[in-house]
């Protein structure tokens, strides 16, 4: 049966696993175990190469050895489950979380984690933002019931790590990398605006009002929500900086049930 | 219902700042703590249909050895340089921060 | 054996579309792609992977539209995997068929081989067994890839390190019989005949002759590397390198034997200057007996 063959020879390339097969292939010079060794070279070597292009600042804060050698037992616990490399290593920084060797870098997941959103908002569905001006044409006593649709390129993301700083220090332009602060948090966005990702850090109270917007509440609830707990939320500011990234696509009453 | 702690007047006032403030720039303070984060394009991974030799650098031959302890060699990556091996005491930080200085 | 296709159809809207020139073009790769954008290489066509422009949207699928309006577009599928016993995977198929028809490409191509198996993609393009039963999945898979897509697929010829025990077809009659069942095309990598031909000891000529040479609509040239010592010498097929001497003999011999057919260089690893592609195109085009390149693109 040609798919139980199949299973036998992904076995060998994802795990260089070769015993079912060795009887079954034939070598016209040498050992059948070095033309099957072939295929999982190949196959590891290319997904190490995937990997380490998708996530070039843990690949640069690991260094090549440990990156090569920990992609080799990603890839086998997770191999693509998809034949468009661009969406391989979604499954990556949750890896990291729990990879024993990683665990003296508990921010590596967090990084992961912003590269992750950086390819996932570069290959996002094109949608032109909203326009600013919809927001003026809506009546002052409706603005509380106003919601937001997000483009599809916009992603959240938070850490108990200053995961932005640590990924801009290990941009290749950076030859000296220099000590960080490990000691506070960083929270931000990633978009995409005219086909360039961007990445904006934002204080925990605006990124509390976006994330309440993210899941749905209107602009009066989430608005009150981090107002109440926060001194240093600024409405027209955070509101600037979304509409000017292009970070929704529409703005639309809801009714607000009482 | 909590949109009551939130005036009309108040959020009318931050909407009609922010929609005209949106028509001309991109902000770069307050909420979004200073810094413009724009960077070029992503690098991503792609679909090719060549091989790769044995004799390839990395040649799907683990050249660490996780399970005997080898993954102190975290040093030879910026880790150290940051200041981001965050686990001291283990005895292998040190012989790190070693090799990477 | 050399008969036409008897789906002639299949292959009449996409020509009329977007028609690849019996030239040289060249593999559109990442490093090279504001050059293509601006349209100033002087090449006749390029190639994409077309899994790499698989994504709703973003900088990518915006550039290849740029490319497309400067050179006619072939799409070169790696993901498809036309030999698998579970079938051609349907939302794979669906987001190529949607690639298809924003890019109008004039030629789809694919690989004699598999990549995936119960849901995993492997990253490779993967042996199978010459068998009437192998075949039988060929010719269903491709049938559905063709009738779905609404035009002719053309089928390469893989790199092989290993021939299997239970093979009992050659390949070039493996070929030749999809060819009759389907009424695909072929895409005959010359480099891959080369490389499969020294690692497991077969003729080049024999093999060329006796594939149908009406079918052949496209020829891939690429380098390959010498690999390991002794018994255990392989040559693989990296794309890392200038199409070697050896190469240029059996592209000059299917040349000979089948006549001049759309030749692309491939080049996928240690990609070199555009220039040093681009010389490698005008080498093709030198031995196809015609230099196009001072009259046509300019």
């Amino acid at each position: 049966m040609l798919h139980d063959l199949q299973k036998d020879f992904a076995a060998i390339a994802l795990s260089n696993n070769k015993a079912a097969l060795l009887g079954r292939v034939q070598a016209a010079r040498g050992t059948p175990e070095r033309r099957l060794g072939v295929y999982h070279t190949n196959t590891i070597v290319s997904l190490t190469d995937v990997l380490k292009a998708a996530f070039p600042v843990v690949a640069r804060i690991v260094g090549d050895r440990f990156f090569v050698a920990m992609a080799k037992v990603f890839i086998e616990a997770h191999p693509p489950t998809q034949p468009t490399l661009f969406r391989y290593g979604h499954d990556l920084p949750k890896f990291l979380g729990a990879f024993p060797p990683a665990k003296s870098m508990p921010y590596l997941a967090d990084v992961a984690r912003l590269e992750w959103a950086r390819i996932e908002a570069y290959f996002a569905e094109d949608r032109a933002p909203m326009d600013p001006t919809q927001l003026a044409e809506i009546a002052p006593e409706m603005l509380s019931q106003v919601s937001f649709s997000l483009h599809p390129a916009l992603r959240l993301i938070d850490s108990a790590f200053p995961i932005f700083e640590i990924w801009a220090v290990n941009q290749a332009d950076h030859d000296v990398i220099p000590g960080i602060d490990f000691g506070h948090a960083e929270c931000g966005l990633v978009m995409r605006r005219d086909q360039t990702v961007v990445q904006r850090l934002l204080n925990e109270a605006a990124y509390q009002w976006l994330r309440s917007i993210t899941t749905g509440l209107a602009l009066g609830e989430a608005t009150a929500l981090v107002a109440v707990g926060s001194t240093n939320f600024d409405l027209q500011d955070t509101l600037h900086l979304l509409l000017a990234e292009g970070a929704f696509t529409d703005a639309h009453i809801v009714s607000i049930k009482n | 219902m909590s949109d009551t702690k939130v005036s009309t007047l108040s959020l009318a006032a931050a909407v009609a700042g922010a929609v005209s403030l949106a028509a001309m720039t991109i902000p770069s303070t307050a909420s979004a703590q200073g810094k413009e984060k724009c960077y070029g394009v992503s690098k991503a991974g792609e679909n090719a249909c060549a091989n790769a030799a044995g004799t390839h650098s990395c040649a799907g031959q683990s050249t660490v050895d996780f399970d005997s302890g080898e993954w102190k060699l975290v040093g030879e990556g910026s880790c150290v340089q940051m200041g981001g091996d965050l686990a001291p005491g283990e005895g292998v930080n040190e012989e790190a921060k070693m090799k990477a200085g | 054996m050399t008969s036409p296709p008897p789906d002639n159809h299949l292959s009449t809207r996409s020509d009329r579309l977007s028609p690849i020139p019996v030239e040289a073009g060249v593999g559109l790769r990442h490093p090279h792609m504001s050059d293509f954008v601006a349209g100033t290489p002087k090449t006749a066509w390029v190639e994409i992977h077309s899994e790499n422009f698989f994504a709703p949207g973003g900088p990518r699928l915006a550039e290849l539209d740029a490319v497309r309006s400067h050179y006619p577009v072939s799409c070169h599928g790696v993901g498809l995997s036309l030999g698998s016993a579970e079938g051609i995977d349907e939302n794979h198929l669906s987001t190529l068929s949607t690639l298809v028809n924003r890019i109008e490409p004039g030629l789809v191509s694919e690989h004699l081989s598999f990549s995936v198996v119960d849901g995993v993609y492997v990253n490779d393009l993967l042996p199978l067994p010459y068998t009437e039963e192998v075949l039988a999945i060929m010719v269903r898979n491709v049938g559905h890839v063709q009738s779905t897509l609404g035009r002719q697929l053309l089928v390469e010829n893989p790199s092989s390190y290993l021939t299997f025990a239970e093979s009992v077809i050659p390949e070039w009659e493996f070929l030749s019989a999809l060819v009759e069942r389907t009424g695909c095309g072929l895409l005959l990598d010359v480099n891959n005949i080369y490389v499969s031909a020294e690692n497991n000891d077969f003729n080049t000529n024999q093999y060329i002759e006796n594939i149908p040479g009406d079918a052949v609509h496209e020829i891939h040239l690429a380098g390959h590397l010498v690999d390991g010592e002794g018994e255990e010498q392989l040559l693989i097929d990296t794309h890392s390198d200038v199409v070697a001497e050896a190469v240029w003999a059996v592209y000059e011999a299917a040349l000979e034997i089948i006549g001049p057919r759309p030749t692309l260089i491939e080049w996928d690893t240690d990609i070199p200057a555009l220039d040093v592609l681009l010389a490698e195109a005008e080498q093709a085009q030198r031995r196809m007996g015609t230099d196009l390149r001072a009259s046509d693109v300019a």
